[in-house]
């Protein structure tokens, strides 16, 4: 039989706002152990929660870029359970009345586009950090985080496939980014994720049981892990066994999801409005000031990279997914207003740079005005395509302008017809066993005699030139 | 509405209340009847009246978004069973 997945996934943002959702105590990540908290925060008796304005802005332009629908009223609800890492004894969390309904994100994974839904978003308080210690049976709290601003943003369950989730997920994050209400940083739980995944077999309208797969600190690890949860289903079913309702972990170093088993399961939040806030109000003209103001998101950026700066499908998504490198981009552009070659000087060299040095765009030793340049040079014929990735590798190194490197190491292009005829006179003569299996068919000689005639010359001839003589002497 | 002793408890475990058994049986008498009480409430037409969270109906404060000064952390675990330095400690969690 064959089976089909049905997954929905629920993302938590961490806002970054300077202070907590509901008290003044600061929001800021990696400070000593309760150094942040307030008797708010902490639930003491007699305390009364006040709302952070910038926490709801936030949420407001979140629900706007995915096309949800902004509630102008909505209510705050306590989540009841007892943890360690939750004070208060309850979360305040958003419940029948969240902030914003029924949006959508369109994604594109496994060669086809697709719609997906977006249930709800709502705005809620992250809980306090539990450290466990390894020598004593004690578990130390800090509450720095506790009373955190979140929104959640639960999806509807459209998704079939793990690379559909992995675009999903991509996508909000990348519209996160771009608001810059998130950092977006998975490993230290800005961005959280858990997935709801089921299976049933292919035609069956009715969803499977589904199970909750939580631990998931990075795209890949979401994708490996839905793809294992799928497997275990369809293995189990085919045993002859039943899926049931559970939370399962992830462990990225075995490959797979584990039962959380115990008291997290005892789930009976009872819900209730929260009677220290009133509603949320929003007014109308407000939220029409929030929408007017945001940013280009990155399906527009994606859109008018293709269609206005005449780069492909592709290049404009690797530009347009990270909102740091389309800025790299556009700052490189604004400098050197030739597209494709800033494009893939970024994409090629760049990132090969980064990628090996484990940087971030934002920390890139090379500054975008100064990749233009370079990228200046190449264009008129300074420097060959080949050389100004050495040229990168050094301005990384010394921080230098790529001008100065170029003409410090001698490292300027020669195009003198003159000067390469010399150089390619020599390679054929002293070749003359390969000039005859060239003129017997073997034309994937060029290579050879181009390599050859590049290494006489140093790297520094003008490949298009010795192109041209190579194949004038060769077939004339 | 009759609320039985079964429910009590599986109430009590998840407001970590110790109820025994007897006790149980006694609460879910004295349950039983105040939401009987309330549930007189059921006779009223309530057709078109929005559900009342709040006493008074007007939208929630909000505050600008800017950091004020935190307690100490002595003082912010000082109301803790077991603390160690900045640390509050609860028995271990998670195996």
């Amino acid at each position: 039989m064959r089976y089909e997945a049905v997954i929905g996934l629920e993302v938590h943002a961490q806002l970054k706002t300077a202070s907590k959702i509901f008290c003044g105590c600061s929001a800021s990540f990696g400070a000593p152990p309760n150094t942040h908290t307030c008797p708010v925060c902490l639930g003491m008796p007699g305390s009364l929660p006040v709302l952070n304005e910038k926490a709801v802005l936030y949420a407001v332009r979140m629900a706007l870029a995915t096309n949800c629908r902004v509630n102008l009223e909505s209510r705050f609800a306590r989540k009841n359970y007892f943890y360690p890492d939750l004070p208060k004894g309850y979360q305040i969390s958003q419940y029948e009345a969240p902030v914003a309904e029924h949006g959508w994100l369109d994604i594109e994974a496994n060669g086809a586009a697709k719609r997906v839904g977006i249930t709800r978003i709502h705005m809620e308080e992250d809980a306090g950090k539990l450290v466990h210690d390894p020598h004593r049976p004690v578990s130390r709290v800090d509450l720095n985080r506790a009373g955190t601003p979140l929104i959640e943003i639960v999806s509807e369950p459209d998704m079939r496939a793990p690379e559909e989730a992995g675009a999903y997920l991509r996508g909000i994050h990348a519209i996160l980014r771009y608001l810059d209400i998130c950092d977006g940083n998975m490993e230290e739980g800005g961005f959280r994720c858990d997935a709801n995944v089921s299976v049933r077999p292919l035609g069956q309208k009715e969803f499977g049981v589904r199970a909750e797969v939580k631990n998931m600190n990075s795209f890949k690890n979401v994708e490996r892990a839905i793809a294992h949860e799928i497997r275990r289903q369809v293995e189990l079913i085919e045993d002859g066994g039943t899926v049931i309702q559970e939370t399962r972990l992830w462990d990225a170093d075995l490959g797979k999801t584990f039962s959380m088993r115990g008291k997290e399961e005892a789930r009976d939040y009872r819900y209730f409005p929260d009677p220290d806030l009133l509603p949320l109000v929003l007014d109308p003209a407000w939220v029409e000031e929030i929408r007017a103001g945001l940013p280009e998101l990155p399906q527009a950026k994606r859109a008018r990279y293709v269609a206005e700066l005449g780069l492909s499908q592709e290049d404009a998504g690797v530009l347009t997914a990270d909102h740091a490198l389309a800025r790299y981009f556009e700052e490189a552009l604004s400098v050197y207003n030739k597209p494709r070659p800033v494009c893939n000087q970024i994409t090629g060299a760049l990132l090969a740079l980064l990628n090996a040095k484990n940087l971030s765009v934002d920390a890139s030793p090379v500054p975008p005005e100064r990749l233009a340049a370079l990228v200046g040079l190449v264009e008129d014929g300074t420097v060959s395509g080949n050389t100004a990735k050495t040229v990168l590798e050094k301005m990384a190194a010394t921080g230098r302008p790529p001008r100065e490197i170029v003409e410090a190491e001698g490292l300027v292009q020669v195009s003198d017809e003159a000067l390469i005829e010399q150089a390619v006179d020599e390679v054929l003569a002293a070749g003359p066993d390969e000039v005859a299996a060239y003129k017997g068919g073997k034309t994937k000689l060029m290579g050879f005699f181009v390599g050859e005639t590049m290494r006489k010359t140093k790297g520094k001839a003008n490949p298009k030139v010795v192109n041209g003589l190579l194949k004038k002497k060769l077939e004339a | 509405m009759k609320l039985d002793p079964s429910e009590v408890l599986r109430v009590a475990v998840l407001a970590r209340l110790d109820v025994d058994p007897d006790e149980a049986h006694a609460l879910s008498r004295q349950l039983s009847d105040i939401l009987d009480y309330v549930a007189k409430l059921e006779a009223v037409d309530t057709n078109g009246v929005p559900p009342t969270a709040n006493a008074v109906q007007i939208p929630g404060p909000r505050r600008p978004d800017t950091v004020r000064p935190s307690l100490p952390p002595a003082t912010a675990v000082a109301g803790a069973p077991e603390s160690e330095g900045n640390d509050i400690l609860v028995p271990r969690i998670l195996a």
